[in-house]
């Protein structure tokens, strides 16, 4: 993963502080958290979930494709994809590494694994994102929900 | 159904932005589907087609979102610019490419502006467009509509 910019690092914890400038085109405000009072606690925690299974599918990814060279080309995607988003979510590498992760033998079988787990990533993503008291990590969490459906599409087309 | 917490007004503000950028992109997908031929690329005319359908109901829901916030929706403007060329199938896809990743910044902006059932919505049309985008050639991206957060 790339050393983190000091900017990268104060997006990250601008993301459960809310004070991160989103726009939709020239001249959109950022949007504040919500008004009434907040609570950064809810926020960190998810955060902190969404890194945990985040380093969880970069270590599948990792796993099967030193365990299937065959696959090596098809998941190249899914790893930079996953790599960049930590290093938005995670800049400082605070999580710890997933433990191992079992690979199926079978290269078509531990493709299937790799594609439920992202899957499953995706609908967890956009859980997270729902649940945010932040709009700027709201706007993250459903960023890479997005970024992981892109390279569950390609997988599919090249199927 | 949004704006649980959040200032009614931001959210109608954030609704209008993004339904603005939805009536461009119905009316572009007009435009490509005219320049689409349908005996010679069948396919693309499809995913054009099915393209413009998904942005019309998503303006639809967003200009019905504004009535029931009491605010009165933006309308399209009266031409847009063509994209241009659109002389074959690839200035074609370029174009649309182009439209759903504009599309994913909106709506990821919606995200961040909303809450609960509206901010689902709007995940869920981020990823599709995020999707339709690299079904029309487009790059994939780490964090389609948040490409500010990369490499920063």
């Amino acid at each position: 993963m790339p050393a983190p910019s000091r900017r990268t690092a104060l997006v990250v914890s601008g993301l459960t502080l809310g004070v991160v400038a989103t726009g939709c085109g020239e001249g959109a405000t950022p949007p504040p958290a919500r008004t009434g009072g907040r609570s950064d606690g809810p926020d960190e925690t998810l955060l902190g979930e969404a890194r945990t299974d985040l380093v969880a599918a970069l270590a599948l990814v990792r796993a099967a494709r030193r365990a299937h060279p065959s696959l090596r080309p098809r998941l190249v995607g899914l790893q930079r994809t996953h790599r960049d988003q930590l290093s938005v979510l995670d800049p400082e590498g605070r999580t710890g590494p997933a433990e191992g992760p079992e690979v199926p033998a079978r290269a078509p079988e531990a493709l299937r694994s790799v594609v439920r787990a992202e899957e499953r990533l995706v609908r967890r993503l956009v859980t997270w994102s729902v649940a945010a008291e932040s709009g700027p990590l709201a706007r993250a969490l459903a960023a890479s929900a997005a970024g992981v459906a892109q390279q569950l599409a390609l997988l599919e087309e090249e199927r | 159904m949004s704006g649980t917490g959040l200032a009614s007004e931001q959210v109608a503000d954030a609704l209008q932005r993004v339904l603005a950028v939805e009536h461009a992109a119905v009316w572009t997908f007009g435009s490509l589907g005219a320049a689409t031929s349908a005996s010679a690329t069948p396919l693309l005319l499809a995913r054009v087609e099915r393209a413009w359908t998904a942005h019309r109901g998503r303006r639809d829901r967003l200009h019905a979102l504004l009535l029931d916030l009491g605010q009165q929706p933006v309308g399209s403007q009266a031409a847009y610019a063509v994209p241009s060329p659109l002389g074959r199938p690839v200035d074609v896809e370029r174009a649309a490419a182009r439209v759903e990743l504009a599309g994913t910044q909106a709506w990821a902006f919606l995200v961040a502006s909303t809450t609960s059932g509206t901010r689902r919505w709007a995940a869920g049309v981020l990823g599709e467009l995020a999707v339709s985008a690299v079904a029309f050639g487009a790059e994939p991206e780490p964090l389609p509509g948040a490409g500010d957060l990369v490499g920063t």
